[in-house]
């Protein structure tokens, strides 16, 4: 266990390094990156927040209310890519689907720690994180939000459980390149992409039963309309507290299951060359 | 149809062990737009075998043979739906960590290094990820730049180098962590002579040195005369010849191929067959323990319209041809 904790660590160092050393090429490249991702990042929200600058707020929240929430929404979407997004762990069905998983059997390390750690890039991977903590800093300022750490605290949570939910999806129906390597393979990318789209909008004055499926079937509530709400008007009550906690349990169980059958599945009868839509080799 | 030449075995000397193994993949295969016809295709068919501490052996076939599928077997990758795979005792499949600490593989048509890094960055991942320490580190990388020459490319980028370039550093990469069981699967693919000859070498060396026990696939029979000391020839998922050459050629012959690049029509070469002719090059085939190779040489000599000419040995596909032919009339 001792073992497994440090090189746990020593590999995320590892990655650290690995992605300072990418993002250091040249300094055109570290410019470029910076500049894409901003830009890309925040062409992303300017839909919901120019509509709540237009109207004064959209779907029962004001817009600095809204402009919290988007800011919550880019520092845990930021959070995750900075852990998560490098060679595709986050995006798992492409290696999945391109047979990269073959790399990772051939090393001496478990799969789990393997998974938790390359995705890492503090550096590359940082812009989303940085926006995030702009845009939120603004909100609460012009909120006039009181800060305890009692409030840090539930941010941190609702934090995890959007990391949690957003890599349990991916890997949920990632698991599916393992039976249809090439036809699957921007499984992933396309409900990271939908969970970006769908999670910046506020959900009030839905009809209760699509409210329902948004928060669970479909958990985009929970990725940042919910955490805001919670945040902002003070609902921290127990049950309010569970509800994202089992979401997000049921799904990482669910991603978990899928993603060992599905290996499993590819170690008893995958083989690039006769799998119907093949790895591409 | 097996040939097998068993050599004395002690356990605790065995470092593969391949009992009765099959393996294969159903398919679904499109007969028209709309109808599918399930197929069933053995990449392996009952195939045993056993590799001794320190033993060097060629794993050749022609293409779809069932090589790659054998070591993803062996490396853990897939599990056999019959028979035992097991690597220094242990199931390669449930003991993927310690198997792995022990075992090197490398996949002609991949490449472990880090694409946008510089080569030395793989190292340091390598050494971070295998947990090896400092000394042994300096000491392996320092003779790894020697014998392979990776001085001038330790810090080019990966995605700059040469596919013969690429391929050395690969195999640096994989001895590292200085396996004692080395598994390659084509590692000459593609490469031209000197780097070919560079690489078999090197695997010599390391073998007869180091004690390495080294399982290389080919379907170049030319490779695999020059490195292995045993040949296990797989065709269509069953062993077709366990043994060393010298048994494999009084099975088969010797039988080599001559192309001749010549002006007009194929010429007519005393002590040789002709077979046809492919891109403009005349195919000949004789057997060397019949003909020598001076006598050849000798008849081509007088050929006045000749440009250039190649030896080589006999595709594997005909050598194992000659095989299914001596099992049926044995």
């Amino acid at each position: 266990m001792a073992d497994n904790i440090k090189g746990f660590f020593r590999l995320l160092k590892l990655y650290a390094r690995m992605d300072l050393n990418w993002l250091m090429q040249d300094k055109a490249t570290v410019l470029l990156v910076v500049i894409t991702e901003t830009l890309s990042n925040l062409s992303g929200m300017a839909g919901v927040l120019l509509l709540a600058v237009r109207f004064g707020g959209v779907g029962g929240l004001t817009t600095d209310e809204i402009l919290f929430m988007l800011g919550f929404f880019e520092l845990a979407d930021g959070l995750g890519w900075m852990l998560f997004g490098n060679y595709n762990v986050i995006h798992i069905s492409r290696r999945i689907g391109r047979g990269q998983v073959d790399h990772m059997l051939i090393q001496p390390r478990p799969l789990w720690m393997q998974l938790l750690t390359e995705g890492f890039m503090p550096f590359s991977g940082c812009h989303g994180v940085l926006i995030g903590v702009a845009l939120t800093s603004v909100a609460v300022a012009r909120l006039d939000i009181a800060l305890s750490p009692v409030w840090f605290l539930l941010l941190l949570y609702y934090l995890v459980i959007h990391i949690v939910l957003r890599l349990s999806q991916s890997f949920l129906y990632g698991s599916a390149a393992f039976y249809k390597p090439v036809a699957c393979e921007e499984i992933s990318s396309m409900i990271l992409d939908m969970n970006s789209q769908l999670g910046r909008f506020p959900l009030f004055g839905l009809p209760g039963w699509l409210s329902t499926i948004l928060h669970t079937v479909l958990p985009i509530g929970l990725l940042a309309y919910f955490p805001a709400l919670a945040l902002l008007k003070d609902l921290g009550k127990p049950t309010e507290l569970a509800f994202p906690f089992l979401v997000a349990s049921v799904f990482l169980t669910a991603a978990l299951i899928c993603f060992k059958k599905g290996l499993n599945h590819y170690a008893k009868y995958s083989c690039n060359r006769y799998k119907e839509m093949g790895h591409r080799c | 149809m097996q040939n097998t030449v068993v050599t004395d075995t002690k356990k605790w000397d065995t470092v593969v062990n391949i009992e009765n193994v099959t393996k294969y993949f159903d398919q679904n295969r499109p007969v028209s737009m709309f109808r599918r016809e399930k197929r069933r295709i053995y990449a392996l068919k009952d195939v045993s075998f056993t590799l001794q501490k320190g033993e060097f052996a060629a794993y050749a076939g022609p293409n779809g043979a069932g090589k790659s599928t054998t070591f993803k077997l062996l490396s853990g990758m897939l599990c056999p739906q019959e028979g035992t795979v097991s690597i220094f005792g242990m199931d390669p499949n449930k003991s993927r960590i310690p198997v792995m600490r022990r075992t090197g593989i490398l996949f002609g048509n991949r490449s472990e290094l880090w694409w946008d890094h510089p080569v030395r960055a793989s190292f340091e991942w390598k050494k971070a990820v295998w947990d090896i320490d400092n000394a042994a580190y300096d000491r392996v990388c320092d003779e790894m730049k020697e014998l392979l020459s990776l001085g001038d490319i330790w810090n080019s980028y990966a995605r700059e180098l040469s596919l013969g370039q690429r391929m050395r550093a690969n195999l640096a990469l994989m001895l590292l962590h200085e396996p004692e069981l080395v598994l390659l699967d084509e590692p000459t693919l593609g490469l031209d002579v000197l780097a070919k000859r560079q690489m078999i070498e090197f695997l010599k060396k390391i073998n007869r040195d180091k004690q390495v026990t080294i399982l290389v696939t080919s379907h170049d029979m030319d490779d695999l005369t020059e490195m292995a000391n045993r040949i296990l020839l797989i065709n269509e998922g069953q062993l077709a010849f366990d043994g060393d050459y010298e048994q494999l050629i009084r099975m088969t012959g010797d039988n080599r191929v001559i192309k001749l690049t010549a002006r007009g029509n194929a010429p007519v070469l005393s002590g040789a067959t002709y077979v046809g002719t492919e891109e403009g090059k005349h195919l000949y085939r004789y057997d060397a323990s019949k003909t020598s190779v001076a006598e050849i040489f000798g008849s081509i000599s007088k050929i006045q319209a000749v440009e250039d000419v190649e030896l080589g040995h006999e595709a594997i596909e005909q050598v194992i041809a000659k095989l299914y032919e001596d099992w049926k009339t044995t």
